[in-house]
């Protein structure tokens, strides 16, 4: 039913996994979804402004829950 | 052994569950549904059926999971019966989870979605056989892991803070609309993969494809423990 592949691919497969998600998230996710951006890349790149007004907004007034 | 994957679920759920929290952050429904709501009590039927059903339709981290599952189902029987067994779980959740105001962490829950989508890429490698020599039961995982996108699903809802008067009736029309947005989500993904399949292309790039699944997950992963952590 499903194919198993051998530990050499599979270790390839996991390693490269993480890794992209890694620097995906490092990059592009975390800068532009919460203003986190620890390498400074998502500045660079512009994505801070998307979430960086709105943290600005709710740090600046108490909004209700 | 199973019992395992069920002890480990268990200690999954006691956390989310310490993790009560009602200030929820607000992600998942858009402004004109929240508008809509917030001005209309009373039984809605179709406004909730359309929201169930886009809900499913836009949701890429459920449809992740079901491209995942259905990746290597040949048989028209076991789509069949593994994607009974995921209605199954979100269904008994989502009823449960806003009829018991339960009120679970939505960036826990939806963390654990992506997990559900970095384990079944990791299983769809065969990983677990290779790793552990073996592999938690694959009807039960896509159980499991459906009650938890069924607690997803009812956070979404339980956002909105819907009255009670007509809730049962929205509820279902809601869960109903969930399953015709799956049903038809799942029409694309089973005539673009049953197509792809005839092609060399599908064993080629097979493990190249769930190791992007397995990625994704861990992206909705680190993404949501994020949210978690920052909020």
């Amino acid at each position: 039913m499903q194919h198993t592949v051998s530990s050499k691919t599979l270790l390839k497969a996991s390693v490269s996994a993480t890794l992209v998600a890694i620097v995906a998230l490092i990059s592009f996710i975390l800068p532009a979804e919460y203003n986190f951006d620890p390498t400074g890349i998502g500045h660079k790149l512009g994505l801070t402004v998307l979430s960086a007004a709105y943290q600005k907004e709710k740090s600046g007034k108490l909004v209700p829950a | 052994m199973p019992t395992n994957l069920l002890k480990y679920s268990l200690v999954v759920i006691a956390l989310c569950l310490m993790a009560l929290s009602l200030d929820v952050f607000a992600h998942g429904v858009d402004d004109n549904t929240r508008y809509f709501l917030e001005r209309n009590t009373g039984v809605q039927f179709m406004p909730f059926l359309y929201i169930g059903a886009k809900h499913m339709i836009t949701g890429y981290d459920h449809l992740l999971f079901l491209v995942g599952v259905i990746f290597f189902l040949y048989r028209n029987r076991d789509v069949l019966l593994y994607v009974t067994m995921f209605t199954i779980g979100h269904s008994t959740t989502l009823l449960l989870g806003v009829i018991g105001d339960i009120q679970v962490n939505a960036y826990l829950i939806d963390a654990i979605i992506g997990l559900s989508v970095a384990y079944k890429g990791f299983d769809n490698l065969g990983g677990f056989k290779r790793c552990f020599n073996w592999q938690p039961n694959t009807k039960l995982a896509v159980l499991i892991f459906g009650l938890f996108h069924g607690f997803g699903l009812a956070t979404k809802l339980q956002e909105l803070q819907l009255p009670e008067d007509g809730l049962i009736i929205n509820l279902v029309a809601f869960n109903l609309g969930v399953e015709l947005g799956q049903f038809a989500a799942l029409i694309f993904i089973l005539i673009a993969i049953n197509v792809w399949r005839k092609l060399r292309s599908f064993q080629r790039f097979a493990t190249l494809t769930n190791t992007l699944l397995m990625s994704s997950g861990l992206m909705l992963i680190g993404y949501q423990l994020t949210g978690f952590v920052i909020n």
